[in-house]
Formats: C-alpha cells, sequence, structure tokens
C-alpha cells in the first residue's frame, strides 16, 4: 500500500470513530509539519506550538477533506497558512526579537572559521527575510525536498510559477549569502 | 544548446526535474566545454546545499500528547438567562431608575420649598390688614 492509500485508510477509520488512526497520523507527519514551520517561521520556540495547532486544524476539519489532493498536499497547505497567520500576528515580537539578537560577524573567508551553528543561523535569518512567496517555494523545495509539481498542487499554482519563484528566491539568497565563500566553492 | 537555454535549464537539472534523457547529454555536453555555466551550476549546487543542510528539528516526545490535550473539551460556562446582561444594566436598568429618583427629587424640593415661602408670607407682610397685633407688639 503506497503512503497515500494509508493515509486515506486511516482517515476514514478516524472518520468512523477509531481516534488512534488520528494519533498515527500525527506521528507519521509531525516532523515534517515543525520543519516547515520552524523554516517558513524562523522561531525555534514557537514551531512545536504551531505544529500543534495545524494538527487541532485538520482534526477539526478532517470531515471535509474530499479526497482530490493527497493527504500531505493538503496538510502542507494548512501547515503554510497557519504558520503566516501566526507571523502576522506576531510581527512585531518578530522584530523586537530580531533586533535584540547579536548581530552575526561574519567575514569573507572559508567555512572551515565560521562556527556551524552560526552558519546555520545565518542561511536561517537570510531565508526569512525572503518575501514570504519565494521563501514558500524554497522551503518546500530545497529543505523539504518536494516536487515542482507537488508544490505547485499545495500552492494551487502552476509548474512555471513554481520554477519562476525558485530561481527568484535562489538569486535574492545568493546576494544575502554573498559574504560567504565556501569551502565547496564560491556561490 | 546554448548558453542562455543551458542556463534556464540549470534549475531543473539540479532539482532532479530533468527527465528527458537527451537534453540531459546535451546540457551535459555543453557544461564540458563552457566555464560561465559550469560556474552558475555549481553557483546553484552549493546555495541548494547551504538550505538543505539546515538542522532538522525533531518533535518533543509529548507532542501528540499535547495535541490531545489541546483537544479536549474546555469546560462549559453556565449563563443563567434571568441574569441581566452588562449591557442593558448601563442602558436601561440603572439610568431609568436614577433619572425617576432625580426627577422626583427636584419636583419635592420645589413645592416644599413654595409651601415654606408662602408660610413666611403669612407671618411677615406688613400689609396684611388682617394681622392681629399682639400687645407686645403695640
Amino acid at each position: 500500500m503506497d503512503s497515500h492509500a494509508e493515509d486515506y485508510l486511516l482517515i476514514d477509520r478516524f472518520l468512523a470513530g477509531d481516534e488512534e488512526c488520528f494519533g498515527t497520523l500525527v506521528k507519521k507527519y509531525q516532523n515534517y509539519v515543525i520543519n516547515i514551520v520552524y523554516s517558513l517561521s524562523s522561531n525555534f520556540q514557537a514551531a512545536p506550538d504551531i505544529a500543534q495547532e495545524v494538527f487541532i486544524k485538520v482534526y477539526k476539519n478532517l470531515l471535509y477533506f474530499k479526497k482530490e489532493s493527497a493527504f500531505s498536499t493538503w496538510l502542507y497547505r494548512i501547515t503554510i497558512n497557519t504558520t503566516y497567520s501566526f507571523i502576522r500576528a506576531k510581527r512585531e515580537l518578530f522584530v523586537a526579537v530580531n533586533t535584540s539578537a547579536e548581530p552575526l560577524r561574519i567575514t569573507k573567508g572559508s567555512l572551515t572559521e565560521l562556527e556551524e551553528k552560526e552558519r546555520r543561523q545565518l542561511v536561517q535569518e537570510a531565508i526569512g527575510s525572503l518575501p514570504s512567496k519565494y521563501r514558500t517555494v524554497l522551503v518546500l523545495k530545497d529543505i523539504e525536498g518536494l516536487s515542482y509539481i507537488e508544490i505547485a498542487r499545495i500552492l494551487k499554482c502552476r509548474l512555471g510559477t513554481v520554477e519562476s519563484r525558485l530561481s527568484r528566491a535562489r538569486e535574492v539568497l545568493k546576494r544575502a549569502l554573498s559574504s560567504i565563500a565556501g569551502k565547496d566553492g564560491e556561490i | 544548446m546554448n548558453c542562455h537555454k543551458v542556463k534556464k535549464l540549470l534549475p531543473r537539472y539540479v532539482d532532479n526535474e530533468l527527465a528527458d534523457a537527451e537534453t540531459l547529454n546535451r546540457l551535459a555536453t555543453h557544461l564540458k566545454t563552457c566555464l560561465s555555466c559550469s560556474r552558475e551550476l555549481n553557483s546553484i549546487m552549493v546555495l541548494k546545499k547551504l538550505v538543505s543542510g539546515q538542522e532538522r528539528l525533531q518533535a518533543p516526545d509529548d507532542f501528540l500528547a499535547r495535541v490531545k490535550d489541546r483537544l479536549k473539551p474546555e469546560p462549559q460556562i453556565i449563563r443563567l438567562e434571568w441574569v441581566p446582561e452588562a449591557g442593558i444594566l448601563a442602558k436601561w436598568l440603572i439610568p431609568v431608575p436614577v433619572t425617576a429618583f432625580l426627577v422626583l427629587a427636584v419636583v419635592l424640593f420645589g413645592s416644599i420649598k413654595r409651601e415654606m415661602a408662602a408660610e413666611q408670607k403669612s407671618y411677615f407682610d406688613p400689609f396684611n390688614t388682617e394681622m392681629i397685633l399682639s400687645p407686645s407688639m403695640l
């Protein structure tokens, strides 16, 4: 049984009254959801809470899931919408947190000079500074490893739109990270 | 295949979205001889590696338990039907009796004052011919 058929079966059993099947779905997707939330929001502390909110919405709306798409497509869509709602609601707080953080002192040089944590923080900040439409596509492609067609289904847009947003996201990110000259080669 | 076309196809190539074998071959042939396109390819690959190398989070062990806790129905607050809402209190139940009391107080005060004035007039009107003078006044 493939993953989609297995999800549909779990949903049917949950709707028939088997609550344990909802738990199985949560365990299957909880790490994907938390990582998308974190990648989009750059908020480590809030990511589990937002992810919980996602599954609460799933629980309350599974009855209306029409199986016109894969469950994961529907779940990712809810995850993205919930995360951006959270970001909008907490925008002022985010600005406060970002401005109070110790600025990273990155100079041109090889990656071996940088702490791994600092490098990841720098990349995460650069991702977080992207406009949401570019950030979403970049996260779904380069962090979650989804295909163009899957991303197009989640965002309900054309393949060409996915491609152009991804290219644009990489251009902007390249400029933002131009101070890093990686050991693997120049950006 | 020229550089313009190759550079357009490079993101698909890096993202494993190019399935056509002939296109892949032509692309590979071009990359072997073109330094500019090879640099562009390397740049995209490094960037992709930086982004995809981000730390993966693990859900806390009690994640499902927390979701289930938040799904438990909250205790219902029983609202008694006869208790007037604050809006009604503020709108009618407080201002109407207070206003009525004030109007009544003004009317009563006015009538008492008039009566007192009438009484005072009867005692001290020097032109009242019916006034009986007491012997001490003479």
